[in-house]
């Protein structure tokens, strides 16, 4: 340590003041330039400081942005936990950042700031009274030479000088001491400044390290966590390749059993899901093959590159309106066309085997289309509906419908319909989800089964697709009625694979063929009536009646439809022998001994047509199945009997048993008296010449009119009082027949014997109901006979107002009902 | 090239569309004229087609299934229709008012204004079926001046009719 100059040899500006004071000034020019360096250094830090915080802070963006990629993919959770991990760190990253811009700030403002202004002011001082001081100095230096060298014989120069040295001499001391002073000062000072300025920026640093060690201290269980997860995450992996090396080898084996099938379907997974690659024949320029990736998706037939183009061109956009089929007639091999109404496109497969794979695979595809979208247009048409209803009935407070279900219509059918026993499967061939119907028949079929019914004609089976047609209300309630359970114990009652093959699922087309009309155009395996031998032995026989199911409004004859409720639906004759005591077909009242034929029965026996026991799920919940037509036979003292009235076995004919059938309102009973050759326009010549349907009307039943009328009865004929069904229905105040029979065209003006015609009956009658109908539908037909045929507005209308008169009749009787009690009573009288 | 070489031979070519109720006999009609034999139908869903030449002109027949849902397709096969053939059950009395409201319906759209119509009158062979005079009246074409249509009595199993209406529309073909 340097010693500090004494005040005292200042005055006396002794050699070794002189020495001293070089000395110290030395020793100030070396502290200068050493506090120089250190603020360059300094300086030089905080810059190389700040672009390291620039290049941490571009890596924590790095690391966010890798994050971002594992976030990506919501699916899979374990990218998802890297991508917070990641995240986590980052946000580490960047609160040590900030720590650490807050340490190069503050060894700006305490090391560079500070030692600047020490260099600036103090020892900026010092340097300004130094030179003051050498001023003064050489001022008093040349004022010694000069009071020297004056001449003695000029006193006033000497005393001149003299002043002046006294003058420079006082001068010289107090610049001298001030300068002496200063570098004091400075010395002194230098030490706690310096020291001070460097503490204040360790403390930086510790603050810098201890708020680092805080963080992660805090965040130590989070890596710990972390930790756990990167080996579970390691184990994962390890599994999972595993699993892979093990998938590979499948494929391997795979490859080896179908060396030469090179195509791309992945068997397991996707049988309805087909893609893969097909030559395609390009449209424009020179007719070349390329190759594209090919798929059926959305109802669309669509293609894409290998590479490249990400999004896929659509080829077809609505499968519904393409067709496929083999194209034999080109060069190349394996080759099929697919055709729109306006395009068509030839592609080629690998192999035969392919090729015959995607055209299976894209019918299937346009198979779907249709299936799904008759759902999508039903649910419209559902809405519209819905809508109507809401605006035609807005006076009744009932209205509370229940919420849309979400299910299409078709598909509700469907369910319905299969859910009918037997319906489940083809009633003809077995084959499972029969999409096809035979409305008159009232069964369920397969399309191969329904295009062999197709082909005998209406008057033999009405074909139906349950999704791709519309349906009546009215046909719906006979299918419900019948069923393949029930038709098959008529149709298959002694089946006989002599005369044919039963018919199986994957059967040989003409066997399918032969089979099927074996069975309804020959009705070679129908049971016949019981023939004299029985007829001697029974004392009579009669018609289950059906029974009316309890509806939530009406609760007439409660207890009998009770007890009814579980034995209600019915039939297929004399397939009695391996019941028991209960013979399903023809149960005998009054069983005696001989039970195990059922029809053996001695003279008091009556035989009893459609008595026998079928579990039927209960429908009534989800189809309206009787309850909801009129039913006016209540009145009918006779008619409440669970069966019709006996007959004599002498009238035991499929015409009389298809009549008394029609008056018990029993189907399946209709369809054994049709199958065994019944004429659904019979007469009745005992009963004022009525046909089956004019007795169906006085039931009220709908399904049983709805029956008839698909199998042929015709609304043209007339009993012998020249009455049409349509006069019957009217005269019986049956709305919801009037509106069936007008639908089909009933004749609106054929009179009886009594010169009436329906209207008129009505009128009479004053059936307010009826007479709407019966003159809308007269307006109906002379605006169709003016509009010449073509689509007239009368048509939509006329359609509208019978529609939901007929949904009225199905569904909500009861409305119906008020016309109905006052038209019976004033028909009665 | 095909509508030069058309030129040179007398070849025409005729597009054809081919509609009707589901079940009419459409299917069986194509392929009768196309095969020469009965086939036995399944329904169609969606479409079949089928170029049938006959006495130099080349038909491609359009047959398209008619069930209730999927008659709104029709229209997309419209387009560039010369000929319409409208094949009707004529033992299928209940739903002859409902192919009518179809016939006119499709006959009645801006882009068939221009075809002719050929109607079967099919399944001549079936007990109680309609005549074609009594399918004309209940089809509506009896006062209908201002197009050129025709009713064969065809029956599609046998073949009878069917090259009758056929020959029908190349005769009446305008282009």
């Amino acid at each position: 340590m340097r010693p500090t100059i004494d005040f005292r040899e200042c005055l006396k500006d002794s050699p070794k003041f002189r020495t001293s004071l070089e000395g110290s000034e030395g020793d100030l020019e070396i502290l200068e330039a050493r506090l120089e360096r250190m603020v360059k250094l300094c300086t030089l830090m905080i810059e190389t400081g700040k672009s390291f915080k620039r290049a941490s802070s571009d890596f924590v963006i790095g690391v966010r942005d890798l994050a971002s990629y594992f976030k990506d993919d919501d699916l899979i959770v374990d990218d998802t936990k890297v991508c917070n991990c990641l995240n986590k760190f980052a946000h580490e990253m960047s609160e040590m950042l900030k720590y650490f811009t807050i340490l190069l700030d503050q060894a700006n403002r305490s090391v560079c700031k500070n030692l600047a202004n020490f260099i600036k002011n103090d020892i900026k001082k010092v340097k300004d009274s130094k030179k003051d001081f050498e001023k003064i100095s050489d001022e008093l230096d040349s004022a010694l030479v000069r009071n020297a060298g004056v001449q003695r014989s000029k006193p006033l120069e000497c005393e001149e000088a003299a002043n002046q040295l006294k003058a420079k001499r006082s001068g010289f001391s107090l610049a001298s001491l001030d300068y002496v002073f200063q570098i004091n000062i400075l010395h002194s000072k230098k030490r706690f400044d310096i020291l001070e300025t460097l503490l204040s920026f360790m403390h930086a640093q510790s603050t810098f390290f201890h708020q680092g060690h805080e963080l992660f201290k805090e965040f130590e269980p989070e890596m710990k966590c972390v930790a756990t997860q990167v080996e579970e995450l390691s184990a994962k992996a390890s599994l999972e390749r595993k699993d892979m090396e093990q998938r590979h080898s499948l494929v391997q084996q795979k490859n080896i059993k179908l060396s030469q099938n090179n195509s791309n379907t992945s068997n397991e997974t996707s049988i309805q899901h087909m893609e893969g690659y097909l030559f395609k024949k390009t449209s424009k320029g020179f007719k070349s093959w390329v190759r594209r990736w090919f798929m059926i998706q959305n109802n669309q037939f669509v293609y894409r590159k290998r590479s490249g183009v990400k999004e896929c061109s659509v080829m077809e956009e609505d499968l519904r309106l393409c067709t496929v089929k083999p194209a034999h007639e080109t060069e190349r091999r394996f080759c099929f066309d697919v055709l729109s109404p306006s395009r068509s496109h030839m592609l080629q497969a690998e192999t035969e085997d392919d090729c015959q794979m995607w055209i299976t695979e894209i019918q299937t595809g346009i198979t779907n289309a249709f299936r799904s979208a008759s759902n999508v247009q039903n649910q419209v048409e559902e809405e519209n509906e819905m809508n109507r209803t809401l605006q035609t009935s807005t006076d009744e407070d009932k209205v509370a419908s229940p919420p849309p279900v979400q299910q299409s219509k078709a598909q509700q059918r469907m369910e319905q319909l299969l859910s009918i026993p037997g319906n489940d499967h083809c009633c003809d061939c077995g084959s499972p989800e029969p999409r096809w119907t035979s409305i008159n028949l009232g069964i369920t079929l397969c399309i191969e089964c329904s295009g062999i019914h197709r082909s005998f004609g209406v008057h033999l089976s009405k074909v139906r697709s349950i999704t791709l047609d519309a349906w009546e209300q009215e046909q719906m309630k006979v299918m419900v009625e019948l069923g393949n359970d029930i038709v098959n114990r008529i149709y298959e009652a002694s089946v006989d694979e002599s005369i044919a093959t039963k018919a199986t699922f994957d059967c040989k087309r003409s066997v399918r063929e032969n089979w099927v009309r074996s069975k309804y155009v020959d009705k070679a395996f129908v049971m016949k009536l019981p023939g004299p031998k029985v007829a001697s032995r029974a004392r009579g026989w009669s018609v289950k009646r059906k029974t009316k199911r309890p509806s939530p409004s009406r609760s007439l004859n409660k207890d009998e439809s009770h007890s009814d409720l579980e034995s209600d639906v019915t039939s297929g004759l004399m397939e009695a022998r391996k019941i028991n005591s209960k013979p399903p077909v023809l149960s005998v009242s009054n069983t005696s001994k001989d039970c195990d034929s059922g029809l053996g029965a001695s003279a008091t026996d009556v035989i009893v047509f459609g008595d026998s026991e079928i579990e039927v799920p209960d429908l009534t919940t989800s189809l309206d199945l009787e309850s909801s037509e009129d039913s006016e036979v209540e009145d009918d003292g006779e008619d409440t009997k669970s069966t019709t009235s006996w007959e004599d076995m002498s009238k035991l004919d499929p015409n009389m048993l298809l009549y008394k059938a029609a008056q018990a309102r029993n189907l399946a009973v209709m369809l054994e008296a049709l199958a065994n050759g019944a004429d659904p326009n019979w007469v009745h010549e005992e009963e004022e010449g009525k046909t089956p349907l004019m007795k169906v009307v006085e039931t009220g039943s709908l399904s049983a009119c709805e029956f008839l009328l698909l199998n042929g009865a015709k609304l043209t004929r007339e009993d012998k009082n020249g009455r049409t069904p349509l006069h019957h229905a009217t005269m019986n105040g049956n709305t919801g027949q009037v509106c069936q029979f007008l639908k089909r065209g009933a004749d609106l003006h054929s009179k009886d014997k009594k010169g009436q015609d329906p209207l008129d009956i009505a009128v009479s009658t004053a059936n307010a109901d009826i007479v709407t109908l019966l003159r809308l539908a007269k307006l109906n037909e002379e605006m169709k006979e003016s509009g010449g045929g073509f689509n007239n507005p009368g048509d939509d209308t006329f359609q509208d107002v019978f529609r939901d008169f007929s949904n009225m009749a199905s569904n909500n009787p009861e409305k119906l009902k008020r016309s109905n009690t006052t038209g019976s009573s004033s028909n009665q009288t | 090239m095909g509508g030069f070489l058309s030129k040179i031979f007398g070849n025409k070519e005729m597009r054809i569309l081919m509609l009707g109720l589901d079940a009419a006999g459409k299917t069986t009609v194509l392929y009768k004229i196309k095969l020469g034999q009965n086939v036995t139908t399944i329904p169609t869903v969606g479409f079949n087609v089928e170029t049938v030449t006959y006495k130099n002109v080349k038909f491609s027949v359009w047959d398209v299934g008619g069930q209730d849902k999927i008659r709104p397709l029709w229209r997309h096969y419209y387009a560039g229709s010369q000929g319409l053939i409208f094949v009707v059950d004529c033992a299928d009395r209940d739903r002859v008012d409902e192919a009518r409201q179809e016939l006119h319906k499709i006959i009645n759209d801006r882009e068939m204004k221009e075809a002719i119509i050929l109607v079967f009158a099919n399944k001549q062979d079936l007990p109680d079926a309609m005549k074609p005079h009594e399918v004309q009246e209940k089809l509506g074409l009896t006062r209908m001046r201002d197009r050129n249509w025709y009713v064969q009595p065809a029956c599609a199993t046998t073949g009878e009719g069917l090259f009758e209406g056929f020959t029908w529309l190349m005769s009446n073909n305008k282009s």
